[in-house]
């Protein structure tokens, strides 16, 4: 062995102490649901015990990665936490506001401590990415809160932290446009009625961007329902506007859209055109507008081109040798997979009459040759974006935007035919909530709605690229993860389901409750098609309930289960 | 040395690993302390001393060590805290070759010279 070398440690602990102040403002993400479950006035020793232990956590390891000021802040907490828990100080309002306040010093320094280590300044290692994003949780989305009700404040910082949002929130619009000059958060949330004016929420909003030259994203709450309100919310660049009282599933699911990290997927955009050359001109322009186009020259090859591309729109020459325009757009709408697919015709056609003619078979526009590139991006993107939006409402799950029923299944066959062609594993899971009737008949519809948001969104962003997620029905979700055999599965639905059990989620009255899942895994090719899978899986499931819920189960190989089961 | 390294928190654990590698040990982390406790009794590999958090759910820190004490396993232990270290000597007092070291700036220093006294 070499001789240890002592820049070695130091690099390897300054990558390290990254990823522990990456994983910080989850860790406090907890504590924030943490609080939210405390009540004043009553004796709770194992919600205070595990707040205290996570504080305690905390110090000994910011303490241990030289994050002194965030291991004494953590200390101070600890302290608090331990005394509410030895009773020896009444957990009371004012006890709750001090642990509050801490948790928000914690989450201050949090961001400092971030801010000094992206600063040039400090000597960055020179660390692998892929070390952090393996270890390290997505980065968390800031989001400023304002409003002078500090009931609203409270309610709403604790459900949008319970969503894994990192919230900051604000008593006056005046301390929400520093903070917001010294530093845009990702989103924020506004009153529209302070006591400065009746619309000095929007006014803000509109000062703000004068000064930072950026908009922020943002959503409007208010009480006030009238057409003035609204109009001063959408003159101000408000993105959304949510009344008040503010559903939390709704809130979420604005702010998810409006800081989504993942760019949305460009267009695909298949031309057919006989000539080279113009096809490759038009799809030059296309391209330069970010989407991606795929040219076929010889209309009788466009079925085999479907099949492999999932097109958003076809852009057809009217004119071709062989087969012309309309004709082709015949065949296609013949085909059902087809039928809503939208067609554009390219052409120097400038009869009129010619031109209806050439639409009444059923394509969507046409464009005179030469078009102008502007025109031309314009007309395919807002027909490939109609089309989207009407594809992704047959095939997603209104709740939880997830894939429904039907169109996961359809998933599972095309993976499972690129998994046999690959010789790769593919692992099939179902997942069904616990004790779901429970949630619903304790906490109430809304509460039960709130779970199953809650695992459709964790599902959907922390499963892989290639993993396609799907609610099957009622409490129930399934989950394709291609490539993977069934440890490697068993493993990632574990890790979701520890993530999972650690959320607190709050009912109507306030309760704050926990919800657990079971799940089943089949795995190709220990079961070899589609079917087995379902059924193998479902019962793997059962299996998962039976013991006791709130595990995963794997689904043994047919001829083994006799041994193994009993 | 071969040392296991027994801490729920992944991240904790790799620290100290780096720690105890850079002074020439071999290390391996477990995240849960039954399971530690079952790997050193099948004594299938060789653990030549262990550190383990104190905190932990399940079988904690003290745990361990009085579990392993009982089945007569002498194993150089040391405990990592981030408690303050008066109190819980009292709590260890009867159990010999066990050390505590405080989870703070100084562990990069300490830990390695906690595990030297053992060896030496």
């Amino acid at each position: 062995m070499s001789e240890p070398d002592p820049a070695r440690i130091q690099d390897r602990k300054l990558r390290l102490r990254q990823v522990f102040l990456d994983q910080i403002p989850e860790r406090l993400a907890n504590i924030r649901a943490q609080l939210a479950a405390l009540r004043p006035g009553i004796e709770q020793p194992e919600p205070l015990s595990l707040l205290h232990r996570t504080f305690h956590t905390l110090k000994g390891s910011s303490l241990s990665f030289d994050l002194e000021a965030i291991g004494k802040a953590a200390d101070t907490a600890e302290r608090l936490a331990r005394e509410a828990l030895d009773g020896q100080t009444p957990v009371d309002q004012d006890m709750l506001a001090r642990l509050d306040e801490q948790t928000q010093r914690l989450e201050q320094l949090t961001r400092e401590a971030a801010e000094e280590i992206a600063s040039p300044s400090s000597p960055l290692p020179s660390a692998p990415r892929a070390e952090h994003t393996a270890l390290g949780p997505r980065t968390q989305r800031l989001i400023y809160l304002c409003d002078d009700d500090p009931a609203i404040v409270q309610e709403l910082s604790t459900q949008l932290a319970s969503f894994g949002y990192q919230v900051t929130a604000f008593a006056s619009i005046e301390r929400l446009q520093a903070a917001a000059t010294a530093r845009a958060p990702d989103a924020m949330v506004l009153d529209i009625v302070f006591p400065e004016g009746h619309t000095a929420g929007p006014k803000m909003l509109r000062r703000l961007k004068s000064i930072t030259g950026h908009p922020i994203p943002t959503v409007f709450i208010s009480n006030r329902n009238d057409f003035a309100a609204r109009l001063s919310a959408v003159r101000a660049g408000g993105s959304a506007y949510c009344l008040k009282p503010v559903r939390t599933v709704e809130l979420i699911e604005v702010l998810d859209q409006l800081t989504a990290i993942a760019p949305p997927e460009p267009f695909h955009i298949l031309i057919v055109d006989d000539e080279a050359q113009v096809a490759e001109l038009h799809a030059a322009i296309l391209e330069e507008a970010g989407m991606i186009v795929r040219q076929v020259h010889d209309p009788s090859d466009i079925l085999h081109q479907l099949a492999h591309f999932q097109a958003d729109l076809v852009l057809m020459d009217l004119y071709m040798p062989g087969c012309s325009g309309p004709e082709l757009a015949q065949l296609l709408r013949q085909i059902p997979g087809y039928l809503g697919l939208p067609i554009i015709y390219l052409s120097s056609e400038t009869d009129i009459d010619r031109q209806f003619a050439a639409l009444s078979v059923g394509a969507d526009g046409f464009l005179s040759k030469p078009v102008e590139p502007a025109r031309l991006v314009a007309q395919v993107r807002l027909r490939a974006e109609r089309m989207r939006t009407l594809r992704s409402l047959m095939v997603r799950d209104s709740l939880t935007g997830l894939f429904n029923h039907k169109t996961i299944l359809e998933f599972l066959a095309t993976s499972l035919s690129a998994a046999r062609r690959a010789h790769e594993p593919l692992s099939f899971a179902m997942l069904d909530l616990d004790h779901f009737k429970m949630v619903n008949d304790r906490h109430g519809h809304a509460a039960g709605d709130q779970v199953l948001m809650a695992l459709g969104r964790l599902l959907r962003q922390h499963l892989r690229d290639g993993d396609l997620v799907g609610r099957y029905g009622g409490e129930e979700f399934a989950v394709v993860l291609s490539g993977a055999n069934a440890e490697t599965a068993k493993q990632r639905l574990d890790a979701l389901r520890e993530h999972f059990g650690r959320a607190v989620f709050r009912a109507d009255e306030g309760v704050g409750f926990q919800a657990s899942f079971s799940a089943g895994i089949a795995t190709f090719p220990t079961f070899a098609d589609a079917a087995s899978l379902q059924e193998a899986a479902d019962q793997a499931l059962y299996q998962a309930k039976k013991q006791g819920r709130n595990r995963i189960q794997i689904a043994q190989a047919p001829d083994a289960s006799d041994a193994s089961s009993g | 040395m071969h040392i296991l390294i027994v801490d729920d928190d992944p991240l904790f654990g790799a620290l100290v690993t780096a720690i105890l590698e850079d002074a020439g040990h071999g290390c391996r982390v477990m995240t849960d302390a039954r399971e530690a406790l079952a790997v050193i009794r099948s004594g299938e590999h060789v653990v030549d001393s262990v550190v383990s958090d104190l905190h932990m759910p399940g079988l904690d820190g003290l745990g361990l060590l009085r579990a392993l004490r009982e089945a007569d396993i002498g194993l150089p232990f040391i405990l990592l805290t981030a408690e303050d270290a008066a109190t819980l000597n009292e709590r260890i007092a009867d159990c010999a070759d066990v050390a505590l070291v405080a989870k703070d700036q100084l562990l990069e220093q300490a830990l390695p010279r906690a595990l030297a006294t053992f060896q030496g």
